[in-house]
């Protein structure tokens, strides 16, 4: 009881260390699923609506990647940016970059799928009525998104859910750097193994929250559509 | 300018699953049919005739196999669908969007949304969200944003379907004042009554191809008259028919029900006095089916008579022979 006490008194405080971490995780996060959207949600689009080469091979590997463990993706970016591998001259490694490409690896499967999904259930009379109805290519593409922003917004936060709760991906290629790459998760991972349990849990409470608002959103995003 | 909306040859289209079943039962063969400006044409038939599928390819939707479809007007064919899909917002949103899909920057865009609101009875809608009204008013709202296309063509499909009678009232006299603005209206429909009603031209498809069906659809005036029997005025031509109260504007003769005689056997016909006389010159008579054929006759209305071949023979009717039509007022239906 004690030490769930302290958590809050914690969290009600306003220590500026806690809230820089919540921060970095935010940017972290923010910045992961924005990239990722920027090209999933296209990439989700194109797959089901165009037919090009290698469109099959690309499903297969979305679908499969969704699966992917975070640990398997720090590995994989690890050994990309890790000074003897391709890219280590770019010294990514262990920065706010590194975290980024990472997490950006991990969601933008799961983004693509999921906007894949609605595409394939989307209302067929839906692109009659904007033929018919005369919308030429970006016009076309445009309605096409804003009318399934429901569906898609729902992508958008079940990938960001994804992101703001890993731990593998932060750790291994962020380090848990004190004031730099230190998030919400790596930071209740390493408090827990030393046992100091107040400062992770206050961190635990702040992360259910999110998830709670964020089930909240996609909630009511499901809800407008 | 033509005075064909669209004229269509040698139309072939098989859905992408069913090519393989051969050429046989395409969903959509019509070898040569033209639709009139202006006019209200009603496709019937039942599910599965191939209605649907030929409005989109009309609207552009479906690309046929084979033949060519021609629009004589340049402005576009818009399709409206049995249950259409509204974006969301709201109606006066749902309305301007053709305008800024056909890049035409139209300053009075709220007085024109107004009137086509006007005109298919939904003033004062525009704030509402357009998925919240009901199925009625949705597909009024669906055919204003298609009038906003500036379309000269509107194709609707099944606008009869899944709404009151109430609705459907609306959406009669709705497409009577579009054809009269000089909108062609190309629609199909299943329920008799409404096709009746609406059109200026029926064609029944079956198995995907137009099939004659020989009625006689006439539109006119009713004069309800307390009694069995009342008239109804086409023309100059009154016919009598049955003393029904209610509003109706067309009637159908079914030519199966139409006896024939020679003028010169006049006398030799007995009737309660109320039967319906036409006397007419006959244009053509045509086989029908299974021992039966049309005799079409010009009586000021042309009148199509279904008869046996050996009644033919024992009249020994001709072209250009004069003959005599009675037929009962109970047998004529109001629409």
């Amino acid at each position: 009881m004690t030490v769930l006490g302290e958590a809050v008194r914690l969290i009600l405080s306003g220590d500026s260390e806690l809230y820089a971490i919540c921060l970095t995780s935010l940017k972290f996060s923010g910045t992961s699923i924005l990239l990722a959207s920027l090209a999933g949600i296209p990439l989700g689009f194109l797959l089901k609506l165009k037919d090009f080469p290698g469109r099959r091979f690309i499903l297969v590997a979305v679908n499969s990647l969704m699966a992917l463990p975070t640990v398997v993706v720090g590995l994989l970016v690890y050994s990309l940016l890790t000074r003897s591998g391709p890219l280590g001259s770019l010294g990514l490694l262990f920065t706010p970059a590194a975290v980024i490409i990472g997490q950006v690896v991990l969601v933008l499967p799961i983004v693509t799928s999921m906007v894949y999904g609605a595409v394939s259930d989307m209302d067929p009379r839906l692109p009659e009525t904007l033929t018919t109805l005369g919308a030429r290519k970006q016009h076309y593409y445009l309605m096409l998104i804003k009318e399934m922003k429901g569906p898609v917004l729902a992508a958008v936060l079940a990938g960001f859910g994804r992101v703001i709760g890993e731990v593998g991906v932060s750790m291994m290629l962020g380090g848990n750097i004190r004031w730099y790459t230190r998030t919400i998760t790596t930071t209740i991972s390493l408090q827990t193994s030393k046992g100091e349990f107040e400062l992770g849990l206050a961190l635990g409470i702040i992360l259910m929250l999110i998830a709670f608002s964020l089930n909240f959103l996609i909630h009511m995003a499901a809800r407008n559509e | 300018m033509s005075k064909y909306a669209v004229t269509v040859r040698n139309l072939l289209y098989s859905y992408p699953g069913q090519k393989g079943s051969g050429p046989d039962e395409p969903a959509v063969n019509i070898k040569d049919l033209k639709l009139e400006q202006g006019k209200v044409t009603v496709f019937r038939g039942h599910n599965g005739s191939g209605k649907t599928t030929f409005l989109k390819i009309l609207a552009g939707l479906i690309q046929p196999d084979q033949g060519e479809i021609v629009h004589t007007s340049d402005r576009k064919t818009v399709l409206v669908q049995q249950e259409p899909y509204l974006f969301h917002g709201s109606v006066s949103q749902n309305l301007v969007w053709p305008l800024k899909f056909s890049g035409i920057g139209i300053k009075n865009r709220e007085s024109l949304v107004r009137e086509k609101l006007r005109l298919v009875g939904l003033e004062g809608f525009e704030k509402r969200k357009a998925r919240e009204l009901s199925g009625g008013e949705k597909k009024r709202i669906a055919i204003a944003r298609a009038l906003m296309t500036e379309a000269r063509t509107i194709l609707l499909d099944e606008p009869d379907a899944n709404v009151d009678s109430a609705t459907t009232q609306e959406l009669e006299k709705l497409i009577r004042t579009l054809s009269d603005q000089g909108m062609s209206i190309i629609l199909c429909s299943h329920q008799k009554s409404f096709a009746y009603r609406c059109s200026d031209r029926i064609i029944d498809l079956f198995q995907g191809s137009p099939v004659s069906h020989d009625e006689n659809i006439f539109k006119g005036q009713y004069r309800y008259s307390d009694g069995i029997y009342s008239d109804f005025a086409v023309g100059n031509h009154m016919i009598h028919c049955p003393g029904r109260q209610g509003e109706f504007s067309t009637i159908v003769i079914p030519p199966d029900n139409i006896s024939v005689s020679r003028e010169a056997e006049k006398g030799a016909i007995m009737g309660s006095g109320k039967e319906n006389r036409l006397q007419g010159t006959i244009l053509s008579v045509q086989a029908y089916k299974e021992g039966r054929f049309t005799v079409t006759v010009d009586c000021g209305l042309i009148m199509k008579v279904r008869m046996s071949s050996s009644l033919i023979s024992m009249l020994n009717l001709r072209e250009s022979d004069t003959v005599r039509l009675l037929f009962n007022p109970s047998s004529v239906r109001l629409y």
